[in-house]
């Protein structure tokens, strides 16, 4: 009976000798995993900086050579007037968009030259808009919509009538019409991207938000103070915007208030002549 | 026998348990300070990325400068602004995070920046 007590001790022993190094391994792991966190955070903001620095040295056109490092490969591309930079950092895409800024007092531009860019501003958006697949055609007076994210078709062509939207506070990705008469968006809700040509009128009045705005209209473009927007604004007429109105970068209308009253503005990259680009936005994706 | 070999037992056991024990305290004191030095590690990293935000946000001045200085949490950082070319308005923004005891490089950052 003795001796079976005194030879139990050995597999207590061997118990808690498993118990402990499963401890030690649990440990061990733990720190490894702790390790590299800083160097993770290090290598993943670095590879945006070197992202970002080759979309700088692309911009001012400085040629390889004269950096010692080896940088990310930078792509060139337009949309519409702006010029827009694209770079990889690891898994993710680092945009810059560029334009010509300027004091609009001491404009380094005539007029002529400035129709001359939203001429071809135009042409890019009148191409956009014949390749667009519109998901739904309407006909004739004006159409009334409440849109709901679940059933509304986003691309419409509205063909010889008005369209009215009420938003009601939802969030659309992409919005575009084409329309053969007088467009009124009113309510409260988030457009990331609107597309919008009216042979009329178009009024923007309510609290809606919009990121990325490509407005045509024959007729005048009315904006109301409460919009928060950023985008292209052109009208044959005019583009009405209130006084007190600030507008979002990159901002590119034909209003004669706006050109007059703002003290600096980012122009169309075929404005620039001699003038470096400026960025006025980055974005990583 | 039986006796002598359960005292033997006993004796490999208890020396079994304290080794263990000791390297474990070791082992967890080493862990503690790892941990510690990479909170550090970490926070300095963090100051010293904020500032090359205030680098990028603020336009520096086209001129080539070296600072070393000490950071608020841990360590100390040394900044440099070396211009890439004369006639283009660049310069090279680099910071390298060093550590407080013996000044051994740990982290490091660099990026181009409009210059004024």
């Amino acid at each position: 009976m003795k001796n079976q007590k005194s030879g139990a001790i050995l597999p207590l022993v061997c118990l808690l000798f498993l118990a402990l190094s499963f401890i030690f391994c649990a440990l061990l792991h733990s720190t490894r995993v702790l390790m590299p966190r800083v160097t993770y955070y290090e290598k993943c903001l670095q590879e945006q900086y070197d992202a970002e620095s080759a979309i700088l040295l692309s911009l001012f056109r400085v040629p390889a050579s004269q950096s010692k490092k080896h940088y990310p490969i930078v792509i060139l591309d337009t949309l519409g007037p702006w010029l827009v930079l694209k770079s990889k950092a690891g898994e993710r895409e680092v945009k810059a968009f560029a334009g010509f800024y300027s004091s609009v007092k001491t404009p380094p531009f005539s007029r002529l030259e400035l129709e001359q860019a939203e001429t071809r501003c135009m042409l890019f958006y009148q191409e956009q808009w014949r390749k667009e697949s519109y998901i739904d055609t309407l006909f004739g007076t004006t159409h009334y919509y409440k849109p709901q994210i679940k059933d509304f078709p986003g691309v419409l062509y509205v063909a010889a009538g008005d369209l009215s939207i009420s938003l009601q506070g939802e969030r659309f990705s992409k919005v575009a019409f084409y329309v053969e008469g007088d467009v009124l968006i009113e309510g409260e809700g988030i457009l990331d991207s609107l597309s919008l040509y009216a042979t009329g009128v178009i009024s923007l009045s309510g609290q809606i938000k919009i990121y990325d705005a490509n407005l045509y209209a024959r007729g005048i473009i009315n904006i109301s103070d409460q919009i928060e927007a950023r985008g292209v604004f052109f009208s044959e007429d005019s583009v009405v915007l209130p006084f007190s109105k600030s507008v979002g970068l990159p901002f590119w209308s034909n209003s004669r208030d706006d050109i007059e009253n703002k003290d600096s503005t980012f122009y169309a990259v075929d404005l620039a002549h001699e003038n470096p680009l400026r960025i006025f936005s980055w974005s990583v994706e | 026998m039986n006796k002598g070999f359960s005292i033997i037992e006993t004796l490999i056991s208890l020396i079994l348990i304290s080794v263990l024990s000791t390297s474990l305290l070791f082992f967890l004191d080493g862990y503690r300070e790892i941990q510690s030095l990479e909170q550090k590690r970490f926070q300095a990293f963090r100051e010293a990325s904020a500032w090359m935000e205030a680098e990028i946000d603020s336009p520096p001045f086209c001129l080539d400068y070296a600072k070393e200085m000490p950071l608020e949490t841990w360590g100390s950082i040394k900044l440099s602004r070396t211009r890439i070319t004369e006639k283009d308005p660049l310069v090279l923004i680099q910071i390298n995070v060093f550590s407080k005891e013996n000044k051994r490089l740990f982290s490091s950052l660099e990026r181009v920046v409009e210059c004024e």
